[in-house]
């Protein structure tokens, strides 16, 4: 267990391609940290650096206050699991389990204890211990790998896309083994991930990267909630949050957001009165299961027209056309009546509006 | 032309049955859906209406002539791929206007009806650029335009979104809802995933080990599943399935398992059912979740209501929902729930559900017997 901390980590390579950008990051002690985003945001760079694999231009890593940046991997005491599992195919699930604990020169009594312990975290059962690890399938190596990684006390344990090459049902198994033996054993574990979806499932707290940057550290809650630029809304949901240009002018208490074509009316925190840019131009954020939609509508909602209406499980997915070509999407109840080609009205809730600024696409 | 039909289609490699007596007519202009797991015959399908390959037995029909010999070339019919095979280092001009080129048609007569195919699917501004230069919505726009150009009546699509990177499927998903709209071809598109035939279909046609088990409107599908497979195949997520018996209590027939006792409310229902086993299906969206103790009373204004418990396996967050996995007995249920939502492990909760809403199949063969109401 322990706290890592990343300071102004950066990494070139061949001199041109910055893939970590002046990164730091504080990783309190017994959280799951996930690193969010999308191919070549610098995360895999990163958890690199943190696991040992490869050394910072700049900047330094440190683990409960000891320096670490360019010490070699196996020095750091930190546990890894990759994207693709790996094994030793021609040992069984024991001496799997075995060999670190082994390497460590424990005693084998200790081992069998430990072993005994960690199999039925991993759902295990104690008479497979014998089976060769190479008549596995991917989804069982890669919980073995998992069941390898936790069998040692680590000062960090590295996860790398683990669920990426395992079937759904497998990846719920697996994360939740994963959450079970944090919720009980509070590790610190850095979370590399490509998917919000499982970012969301499994962290008390996500590092939202792109292009070498940290564009936004906090819960999920307020990550999803709050993003912190277009992007970060953008990425997180499905389908992501809207976004709509206007021209904003305040007026009296009120915002006015002429979307050319349509007026959107909102009741705004005084706060962002004063932040607005000095040419108003805004981009209005609002994810679609906060839009409300209906047929008659009240005073101050938006006319509109739908393109079309589909029941995807529970709810309705609805696609609005404000104006020409400024179209969103909207999850509602399946009890809104909305059908393709209606005139609608809608209507955002005014404290699920989020306004960024146009020109930076940064949250005012 | 009136819409395409195939005609007790079997098609078999050596052993292998990929296609098993499959009949289907996807009426002109709409768009069918052919929905089922990898290896169910799906390509196989497609490939036969294409026509680059040919049936074992069986006919297939482009309106009323019969075109089961006819190659693929001679067929009003194109095909969409996973990667579009658009020609990378070509204009987008030249990708779309490619089977006309192949026809030597007059450069004036290209033009015009690549321009209007172009303008029609808003790529008119990008006819210059080349295809390396597209995104990925770009790309599916220049290769449907290419489609229609060639006078294509009926277009297949062959599981074009499996492979892209969640946030992109999501955006071509409702980009390519919105051109289907107006577009309004014959279509038939293959898909392993329930949520593309949500969103997408008109009719689908569940397909397993080579036979289509269901082919209905989606409405029908979700609500009257033929069996179980297609009731569990055709949701999202997954119907919950539950094994139990009928029993007959004081106050009527009941269905029972180790965890569950419920009331048979259906006249319908009560005069099919025998003392044997079903499986109870209950839709992940039709369970509530209650972290907070039992529920008294009515759940959303519904008095009669069935009540489950057991301890939260896994809250997992998918998109903006939650799927909140729970152990009850030695059973693993899925309960739908709306939003973000994050539960420790272990949690002890309760489940409700309305009976009206259950389904009901045979447990040996897994046909459809009945709805709860």
């Amino acid at each position: 267990m322990a706290a890592l901390v990343l300071e102004n980590l950066r990494k070139v390579y061949n001199r041109s391609v910055v893939a970590v950008d002046d990164l730091s990051l504080q990783i309190p002690d017994g959280l799951i940290v996930s690193l969010l985003g999308p191919s070549g945001c610098g995360k895999t760079t990163t958890m690199r650096m943190i696991a040992g694999f490869e050394a910072p231009d700049k900047g330094r890593i440190t683990v409960n206050g000891h320096d670490i940046t360019l010490e070699p991997p196996n020095k750091r005491n930190m546990s890894m699991v990759f994207q693709f599992p790996v094994v030793y195919t021609n040992f069984s699930i024991y001496d799997n389990m075995a060999t670190p604990l082994r390497n460590a020169g424990m005693a084998e009594e200790k081992i069998r204890e430990i072993i005994q312990a960690t199999s039925p975290e991993f759902g295990i059962d104690e008479r497979s211990w014998g089976e060769k690890a190479s008549n596995l399938s991917i989804s069982e190596r890669q919980r073995l790998s998992l069941a390898h990684a936790f069998a040692v006390e680590r000062n960090v344990y590295i996860l790398d896309e683990p669920f990426s090459n395992v079937d759904p049902k497998a990846r719920v198994r697996l994360a939740r083994y994963v959450r079970q033996i944090q919720q009980v054993k509070r590790h610190t574990i850095v979370f590399v991930t490509h998917s919000q979806s499982e970012a969301l499932t499994l962290s008390d707290r996500i590092a939202v990267m792109k292009e070498g940057r940290i564009l936004q550290f906090d819960t999920p809650e307020n990550i999803y909630t709050r993003p912190v630029s277009t992007f970060v809304g953008w990425f997180l949901g499905n389908p992501g949050m809207n976004y709509v240009r206007c021209a904003a002018r305040s007026r009296g208490g009120v915002m006015a957001l002429d979307g050319g074509g349509f007026m959107a009316t909102q009741k705004v925190p005084a706060a962002y009165q004063n932040r607005l840019p000095a040419d108003g131009n805004v981009i209005l954020g609002i994810r679609p299961e906060h839009i409300s939609v209906s047929r008659t509508g009240t005073n101050g909602d938006i006319p509109a027209r739908c393109l079309f209406s589909e029941p995807v499980g529970s709810r309705l997915l609805l696609n609005i056309e404000l104006a020409p070509e400024v179209l969103i999407n909207v999850k509602a109840p399946t009890d809104v009546k909305v059908s393709k080609g209606d005139a609608v009205f809608v209507h955002f809730p005014d404290t699920h509006v989020i306004l960024f600024d146009a020109k930076t696409e940064q949250a005012i | 032309m009136q819409g395409i039909k195939l005609e007790k289609v079997t098609k078999t490699y050596g052993k292998k049955r990929a296609l098993d007596n499959v009949s289907l007519e996807v009426e002109e202009g709409s768009f069918v859906c052919l929905l089922g797991p990898t290896g169910s015959g799906k390509t196989t399908l497609l490939k036969i209406l294409a026509g680059v390959e040919t049936p074992s037995s069986g006919a297939v029909y482009f309106g009323s002539t019969n075109v089961t010999l006819v190659p693929p070339n001679k067929r009003p019919v194109s095909m969409v791929f996973e990667n579009f095979a658009l020609y990378p280092n070509m204009s987008v001009f030249r990708n779309i206007a490619s089977p006309l080129l192949a026809r030597n048609l007059p450069k004036k007569d290209i033009e015009q009806k690549v321009g209007e195919t172009a303008k029609f699917l808003r790529i008119d501004r990008l006819l210059k650029r080349r295809i390396s230069q597209l995104s990925g919505g770009e790309m599916q726009r220049v290769a449907i335009a290419r489609a229609l150009c060639k006078d294509a009546k009926v277009v297949l699509f062959d599981e074009i979104f499996v492979n892209l990177d969640y946030k992109l499927r999501e955006q071509m998903r409702i980009e390519f809802k919105e051109l289907m709209e107006r577009v309004k071809i014959t279509s038939v598109f293959s898909t392993p995933d329930p949520e593309d035939a949500f969103m997408l279909a008109d009719k689908v046609a569940v397909i397993r080990d080579g036979q289509i088990r269901q082919f209905a409107p989606k409405e029908i599908a979700y609500n009257y599943p033929v069996d179980a497979f297609t009731g569990a195949y055709f949701g999202y997520p997954e119907m919950n399935l539950l094994d139990c018996i009928v029993a007959q209590r004081d106050g009527g027939l009941t269905l029972e398992s180790s965890v569950l006792q419920m009331p048979i409310l259906a006249d319908s229902l009560r005069t099919k059912l025998k003392a044997r086993s079903y499986s109870l299906g209950v839709r992940p969206e039709h369970l509530k979740l209650h972290a907070e103790g039992a529920p008294s009373g009515a759940v959303d204004g519904r008095e009669q209501q069935c009540i489950l418990e057991g301890s939260i396996l896994l809250t997992e967050v998918v998109g903006s929902d939650t799927i909140v996995h729970v152990s009850i007995g030695s059973d693993a249920i899925e309960v739908f729930t709306p939003g973000i939502y994050r539960e420790d492990v272990g949690k002890h909760v309760y489940l409700s559900f309305d009976p009206r809403k259950i389904y009901l199949f045979d447990k040996d063969s897994g046909q459809f017997v009945g709805r709860g109401a």
